[in-house]
């Protein structure tokens, strides 16, 4: 005996078809991208750190915080990964001065398009070797 | 009722004025002037002020890296992770000078005539380091005039 799918039939294919919502399905989706950019970006946004009063001052203006950033965010985006520029402008800060380099660093772009953009440590984590990052530490250690 | 109220509001009180105190408390604990545990130990004023920084065991570990032919670059690089700017004075004290074979990197004399130099951790580090990584202690300790 012929078996006959249902779904087959043109009339009820069109009689289901008819009671998708497909506007409204459309629009969630549509919902769905924006809060999951949304989100997304949100999550990736820059998360500042705060100075710890308990600890020494910083021992760096924050315009001098916001120079060394940018001669670092130069450093490393330029020929080679600027090693050596990086660990004459780190060196000496205290825990309180990172955090002001941190912050006028912000999250930087790379040289990479449609890389996201990067914290400072993230910047090191992906220039320098463990060697590099081992001198680096010596220099301004427990910070990255 | 009047009492238990009375008796509620001594006590709503009382809660009050010991979280004031405890919030004055530790305002004061934190008022700029401990400036301990911050853990990159660049400051003015070092971290373990109290003394709980080990020098002689800092200079033995040190050494112990260096002494055989072939070095621990990463263990060294470690130890001066927890050396700060004024502890190096005292590192490089109990390093004092130690006998070191410029030819071969270690402490190995095969002249019966004569002794093996005494050398300090500075001329030691320079000796065994990669110039980039000796070229960062420097950096780091350069205030010290030792390195």
């Amino acid at each position: 005996m012929k078996t006959k799918d249902k779904l087959g039939n043109p009339a009820v294919v069109a009689a289901i078809g008819s009671q998708i919502p497909w506007a409204w399905l459309f629009k969630v989706g549509i919902g769905c991208v924006i809060v999951y950019n949304v989100a997304g970006s949100f999550k990736k946004r820059f998360q500042s750190l705060s100075e710890v009063s308990g600890y020494q001052t910083a021992n760096i203006s924050i315009g001098a915080a916001k120079v060394k950033a940018d001669i670092i965010h130069q450093a490393m985006r330029g020929f080679g990964n600027g090693f050596t520029v990086v660990r004459e402008n780190i060196a000496g800060l205290n825990y309180n001065g990172w955090v002001r380099l941190y912050n006028a660093f912000g999250n930087r772009p790379d040289n990479i398009p449609l890389s996201e953009d990067k914290t400072l440590s993230e910047w090191f984590q992906s220039e320098f070797s463990n060697n590099e990052l081992s001198e680096l530490r010596v220099l301004i250690p427990g910070v990255f | 009722m009047k009492a238990e109220n009375d008796n509620n509001l001594k006590v709503g009180i009382g809660i009050a004025a010991a979280l004031a105190v405890g919030i004055l408390l530790i305002k004061k604990s934190d008022n700029g002037t401990g400036y301990g545990n911050d853990p990159t130990g660049n400051n003015a004023y070092p971290s373990d002020i109290n003394g709980s920084f080990n020098a002689k065991d800092a200079a033995e570990k040190l050494y112990n890296a260096m002494r055989e032919s072939g070095t621990d670059e990463k263990a060294i690089m470690q130890v001066f992770q927890t050396v700060s700017v004024q502890n190096f004075i005292k590192v490089y004290a109990a390093f004092g000078k130690r006998s070191y074979n410029d030819q071969l990197g270690n402490q190995y004399n095969f002249n019966p005539f004569f002794n093996l130099p005494l050398h300090n951790l500075s001329y030691w580090l320079k000796s065994e380091l990669s110039g980039s990584s000796f070229e960062t202690l420097r950096i780091k300790y350069k205030t010290t005039n030792l390195i």
